[in-house]
């Protein structure tokens, strides 16, 4: 029996119904359709187990589930498998660049939220600098693991660039725009660009969601993952 | 760059004991303006010593003196290259100041201050140049100063330095058994002779901070200009390596650095391991400017190799167009013929050394740690 996924999105909404009726397992209904879940941008239908995007679940609403974009990402998901498979060992260091241009938000809650994640602890020390265009995070966690992660939003308007490195006691992984950029001669100087995956989170974000849905798990875990990383962003902007 | 003037008397360089990496003197030797005419060491250094230090005179046809004031006296030297144990560097570059010789000496510079002053007062008092080994002249590096220099990206407000090595370093760590001792740290480089990850060697355990860490910090240097580091925070860990742990050194370290001029850094430095990476290792630059950005990986520009049979250590990409020691060479020509500075001199490195010094005690403490900088004496 598929589950009947609704939307109510002030953006994307068309990437998010696209991602969804390529899972087998969903069938994209109207919210007036009698959905089983519903995946919205705020607020919940009485009930209604609703993965919530852009915003933080508010800790009342035992039925909202925090979308973790990021952790979906492919780059991310790789990681984790690896990670998971035990084939990097215990993290040492997680190194995170994240720019953008001006207008688009850096997500430092995101990235705290993958470095919290990825490292599997909880840090004991947090130190911040910045500079006009920089915002610097340095974490340090009980077992001796790292995370430096650093912010801009401020490059010349056009892409972003991201940058994620995980070293573990057995090996080490790099994810970076970096690395995944092919060149385009149109005069001049050459382009740099990569394959457009930006969307590839969303299929398996839903994925997760309906499964939990179906598990009936609960979403509190996943909440408090992002309250305690937007938490430390406060913390270390402060 | 214009080569110097070729038809000058080469300068008689002595080697002032070649045990680690033989790199520096083979470097100054390749380079027209230099000629070896000895090595030389101190007579009560230990057997090893004696032995590469001998083998290398016997390469190149020159005399190994165990008598380093003796060596000065006899060869008519006009500079030497230092290249000893880690801790002695700082020494044996001084002794030859002190005896009024151009020094190029091996990384790292020195872990106390004191010699750092020590050897500034002596290269100022009679005069002559010291080039401190680096990595500045490296193709991506010598780009990225043109790019900062033409101003593509505007005023610099923020570098971010990422600098593995993907080198194993004995036993990985946990491995040790009840009631092993622990790794006795010039044992264990001495062993590591063979594959070249001995940068440590020596009597005195020093972590990837220690040894290392004045690569990254040069690039900081010399692509900011200089820019003093004012304060700094850092986490040091050894969580790759138990001959690191059993010396209570570091493996893996990440340092925050807080510049003049409101500029902010960053650096991440580990040996962390030969499994971490097809290559030497991920070394990259992320400099945020008030225009613009940029990425610079340090090991292009590269070529891949894969073939069959290709043992599992060897580098898969293997770097092209690296001129790193011609180019510190002919710098260090240039420096004694007066035209031009050290791309990263005793000054320089006494810098680095402080920035280093605060990062290892920042990494104790857990609170940032503002860096002491010695004023010219």
């Amino acid at each position: 029996m598929k589950t009947r996924l609704a939307f109510q999105l002030d953006e994307e909404e068309d990437d998010y119904r696209a991602a969804a009726s390529r899972i087998g397992a969903v069938e994209v209904v109207g919210a007036d359709e009698n959905p089983d879940a519903l995946v919205a941008s705020a607020g919940t239908v009485a009930g209604l187990p609703t993965l919530l995007v852009g915003a933080i679940p508010s800790a009342a609403f035992g039925n909202e589930f925090a979308a973790l974009p990021w952790r979906f990402c492919p780059q991310v998901r790789a990681i984790r498998a690896s990670l998971d498979a035990g084939q990097l060992g215990r993290p040492g260091l997680l190194r995170l660049h994240r720019w953008s241009p001006p207008g688009c938000d850096p997500g430092k809650v995101a990235a705290v939220d993958l470095a919290l994640w990825l490292i599997g602890e909880q840090p004991d020390a947090t130190h911040r600098t910045r500079s006009v265009k920089n915002d610097v995070i340095h974490l340090g966690f009980p077992s001796g693991a790292m995370a430096l992660l650093d912010f801009a939003d401020t490059l010349p308007a056009g892409d972003g660039y991201h940058s994620l490195c995980l070293v573990g006691s057995n090996g080490a992984a790099y994810a970076d725009d970096h690395r995944d950029r092919n060149l385009f001669f149109t005069g001049g100087a050459p382009g740099a660009t990569p394959p457009d995956f930006s969307k590839a989170c969303l299929r398996p974000m839903l994925e997760d969601f309906v499964t939990a849905v179906r598990e009936k798990r609960s979403p509190e875990h996943t909440t408090r993952d992002l309250l305690r990383a937007r938490q430390l962003v406060e913390e270390a902007m402060a | 760059m214009r080569a110097t003037d070729r038809k000058k008397a080469p300068f008689r360089v002595g080697v002032l004991s070649v045990v680690k990496h033989d790199y520096l003197p083979r470097a100054i030797a390749a380079h027209p303006r230099f000629e070896l005419v000895c090595v030389a060491d101190d007579a009560d250094r230990p057997a090893w010593t004696h032995e590469r230090n001998q083998l290398f005179a016997d390469e190149f046809g020159i005399p190994y003196v165990r008598d380093v004031a003796a060596a000065f006296a006899r060869f008519d030297l006009d500079a030497v290259a230092v290249s000893p144990e880690a801790e002695r560097h700082c020494d044996l570059a001084a002794r030859a100041a002190e005896a009024g010789l151009h020094v190029v000496v091996d990384k790292p510079l020195a872990t106390r201050f004191e010699d750092c002053d020590r050897l500034i007062a002596a290269l100022e008092r009679h005069r002559v140049q010291c080039l401190v080994w680096n990595r500045n002249f490296l193709p991506a590096l010598v780009q990225a100063r043109e790019a900062l220099a033409a101003g593509k990206i505007g005023t610099l407000t923020a570098i971010h330095c990422d600098f593995y090595f993907s080198k194993d370093a004995g036993p990985p760590l946990g491995t040790r058994k009840a009631g092993d001792p622990p790794i006795d740290w010039l044992g264990r480089q001495l062993e590591a002779h063979a594959d070249g990850s001995d940068g440590g060697v020596g009597s005195v355990p020093m972590g990837e901070l220690q040894v290392e860490g004045i690569y990254p910090l040069a690039y900081i240097r010399m692509l900011t200009g200089g820019a003093r580091v004012g304060r700094v925070f850092a986490r040091t860990t050894a969580h790759f390596h138990q001959a690191h742990a059993d010396n209570g050194i570091d493996d893996l370290a990440t340092v925050t650095l807080e510049m003049e001029n409101g500029v902010v850094g960053s650096l991440c430095i580990g040996r962390i391991g030969a499994a971490a990476h097809p290559d030497i290792g991920e070394i990259k630059l992320h400099l945020i400017g008030e225009k613009g950005a940029m990425v610079i990986s340090e090991a292009r520009p590269e070529v891949a190799i894969h073939y069959r049979g290709q043992p599992p250590l060897e580098f898969k990409h293997r770097r092209i167009a690296d001129e790193n020691n011609y180019l510190l060479a002919e710098n260090f020509a240039r420096a004694i013929d007066g035209s031009e500075r050290p791309v990263l001199d005793a000054r320089d490195a006494r810098e680095i050394c402080a920035i280093v010094l605060a990062a290892i005690e920042s990494g104790k403490s857990g609170a940032p740690v503002t860096v002491s900088h010695r004023e010219n004496p």
